[in-house]
């Protein structure tokens, strides 16, 4: 199941990239929620 | 402790209105700390700051940003005899292009940076700026140039690392030894 | 209890020794960053720290030289000891440089710096070296991989005892089945990042008008500040220097990624995608960020200083990221906390900063491991409520895989959980105490005791010595999740009163 470091290192760019997308990716989710929020707030608070 | 906010606001309000009466030439002088911690009071006020320019100046366009610190170490930064008295203390400051190039010298280890006097706006969040806390200058004039500052290695601290030198390669070559000695 | 014996002192000395010698190669980027600036009496300084720890380290493997296995007790107490040791020894560059008005203040900053806090009490910060200014960032870039991690890297090979010391550290994935792989991959994690987060931000800061050879400095040392949810900044205005919108993306998105659990990266790095979204602690984190950030912007919009959307946003996320994920940056001056911020505000960011981020991973805090952990028993208990008494009811919960909430999990997760809001709660009353108001003390306290680093003003070089002192022990225990520290304080007791 668990792979070793040699293994890992074949892929070494292409792998740790897509990983690295995926948590912008998710980062930008959690932004986008967060201004959603924002705007319900600032709308109740007018 | 507790009268000097008091006094403190009432001394920033004095200010602001002599300030507000006086020619644009004559706007206040203030500090950094006072410009922090009664934002509201200075927001959109012409205000005097002086203070040493450092680390570098950012030109962004017809715009640059730069920092100026107005605390004991503009006087004598550590690395020129200073001695410690608390942080460093400053401003960010915006400023047209062309005036910001007057400063030519920007504090940093190597360097007292020149001391500025920046005339401007102080804003407390501009809206246009990312809600950053600046002074928007209108005019930049170089009171005092900086220096370069030049370090000779104490003499002290040379003869502790020669001290320090055999006293190691003693410690490894005993280490070495014992690595040998121990049989596996 | 069993009084440790002369060899388990040895064992101790022996490993201890290791460290030390390990973090003495480190001062060695310093070094060459010093010898290549030219700034000849920081590298005096930095040979002199270097020589003291191979001369220290090396006497105490050579002087307690021994081929017993670690077992569990010793590697705790060989943590925190070696922490303490290292934290002394590690002051030496900052105590030469003459920017510290005490050697308590330069202990502060290396303890702050490994311990990936980022509050500092280094005085004149704006005229320090490059050699100097590195040594912060090597500290907080080791300090939050776990200097035991680095040693396990470079020094150890094959030891038995490694994993004793790796979960003496804080952690307690085995990213691979060994405990070396796991080092090594928690090692090439942050290396992956390290070159794309230095490319972009030294890239970005040029754009932004800063000279090539700092711009590249500085986006190397906010990447370590960032990754490391240390705190650190080269300048000052921390990163309030750069006004710059793509340069605040860029740093949220590095320390976001320090916080996640290093398991977390590698099974994003195996491919295993979907562990983005079902993780417990990306769950816990999530939740707990999109209500602190409703608490937040109830204070800012009630506080009206940020009458434009995006500004608003752009502060308030900024910020708030940066609590929660413990690292400390800071796009606002420290006492706009108080002055403009306000209460509301305040107590948004102080949850924040005591919730934290993964386990794990470079942050602090109490962590999102624990309290999604928190909240399923909560869960399980209600839906007990509600059952039939013949009815089983067991919760799971998703980490890399499915596991079964079992008591013994909850047990460690309150006992630790307790022990951070105890502390909180004794860092507050410090502070009161020492008569700062009680919102500001809660603040910096927080700060400290999660390994934050935000400040709103409390912390500064002339602070009473007692209170330096409680927050660097404070800083330390957070770090270590108490127990390394429990380990040492009962060795010295089973010292005493054992048999």
């Amino acid at each position: 199941m668990a792979r070793t470091t040699r293994e890992i290192s074949r892929s070494a760019i292409a792998r740790p990239l897509a990983a690295i997308g995926t948590e912008v990716a998710a980062l930008a989710v959690l932004a986008s929620i967060a201004f959603f929020i924002e705007m319900m707030v600032r709308w109740a608070l007018r | 402790m507790r009268t000097r906010p008091t006094i403190a606001f009432l001394a920033v309000a004095l200010a602001v209105l002599t300030g507000a009466a006086a020619p644009a030439h004559a706007a206040p002088k203030v500090s950094s700390g006072d410009l922090v911690e009664h934002a509201d009071t200075w927001d959109g006020k012409r205000v005097l700051f002086e203070g040493e320019a450092i680390g570098d100046v950012m030109v962004r366009g017809p715009l640059a940003w730069f920092h100026v610190n107005d605390d004991a170490y503009s006087d004598r930064p550590i690395p020129a005899g200073g001695l410690p008295q608390g942080y460093n203390s400053g401003h960010a400051v915006l400023a047209p292009a062309e005036e910001s190039a007057r400063v030519t010298t920007f504090g940093s280890y190597r360097a007292r940076g020149d001391i500025v006097r920046v005339t401007g706006i102080f804003q407390a969040a501009d809206p246009r700026h990312g809600g950053d806390m600046l002074i928007e200058a209108e005019s930049i004039q170089v009171i005092e140039r900086g220096y370069p500052i030049d370090r000779d290695v104490p003499r002290w601290k040379l003869i502790v690392l020669a001290t320090l030198m055999p006293v190691a390669g003693g410690a490894y070559l005993a280490f070495r030894y014992r690595f040998r000695a121990l049989p596996k | 209890m069993i009084r440790p014996r002369l060899e388990d002192h040895v064992l101790v000395a022996s490993y201890t020794g290791r460290v030390v010698v390990g973090v003495g190669m480190l001062m060695s980027i310093p070094l060459a960053t010093a010898l290549l600036f030219g700034e000849w009496e920081v590298g005096v300084d930095f040979g002199i720290g270097i020589l003291t720890c191979i001369a220290i380290g090396l006497s105490l493997q050579t002087a307690f030289r021994t081929r017993r296995e670690l077992r569990r007790r010793h590697g705790l107490v060989v943590v925190s000891v070696s922490w303490l040791v290292v934290t002394v020894l590690g002051a030496i560059p900052f105590w030469l440089s003459g920017h510290m008005s005490s050697l308590l203040n330069a202990v502060f900053d290396v303890m702050s710096g490994l311990t990936t806090t980022g509050l500092y009490l280094i005085e004149d910060l704006d005229h320090v070296s490059y050699g100097l200014s590195m040594w912060r960032f090597v500290l907080t870039y080791a300090g939050g991989m776990g200097i035991v991690v680095i040693a396990l890297t470079f020094l150890f090979r094959g030891t038995v005892g490694a994993y004793q010391l790796y979960v003496g550290e804080g952690k307690e994935e085995r990213l691979l089945p060994n405990v070396i792989h796991t080092a090594r991959a928690i090692g090439s994690v942050s290396l992956a990042w390290l070159v794309v987060g230095t490319i972009t931000l030294s890239t970005i800061a040029v754009a932004l008008g800063q000279p090539p050879v700092r711009a590249l400095l500085h986006g190397l040392w906010v990447f370590m500040g960032g990754f490391s949810t240390g705190g650190f900044a080269p300048q000052s205005f921390n990163t309030f220097w750069y006004h710059s919108p793509a340069f605040e993306a860029a740093s949220i998105a590095i320390f976001v990624a320090g916080s996640l659990n290093f398991a977390l990266h590698w099974a994003l790095w195996r491919g295993e995608r979907a562990e983005i979204r079902r993780n417990i602690e990306v769950v816990s984190f999530a939740m707990t960020f999109v209500v602190l950030f409703a608490v937040v912007s109830t204070g800012l919009a009630r506080a009206g200083i940020y009458p434009d959307a995006v500004v608003f946003f752009r502060k308030a996320f900024y910020l708030l990221a940066s609590a929660h994920t413990t690292t400390g940056f800071g796009t606002i001056y420290s006492r706009t906390f108080v002055v403009q911020w306000g209460p509301v505000a305040m107590l948004g960011v102080i949850a924040a900063m005591v919730i934290g981020a993964s386990a794990c991973s470079t942050a602090g805090g109490i962590k999102g491991f624990r309290i999604g952990v928190i909240t399923k028993v909560f869960v399980e208990d209600i839906r007990r409520m509600v059952s039939p008494d013949s009815a089983v009811i067991t919760e799971r919960y998703h980490h890399i895989r499915k596991y079964v909430l079992s008591e013994h999990t909850v047990r460690s997760v309150l006992t630790i959980t307790v022990a951070f809001l105890t502390m909180h709660s004794i860092m507050t009353l410090v502070g009161v105490m020492n008569g700062y108001p009680v919102i500001e003390a809660a603040f910096e306290g927080a700060s400290a005791a999660s390994n934050t680093g935000l400040s709103c003003g409390v912390l500064s070089p002339t602070m009473p010595g007692s209170m330096r002192v409680v927050y660097t022990v404070a800083m330390w225990l957070g770090r270590m999740e108490f127990l390394s520290v429990f380990a040492l304080v009962g060795w010295g007791i089973a010292m005493v009163r054992g048999r």
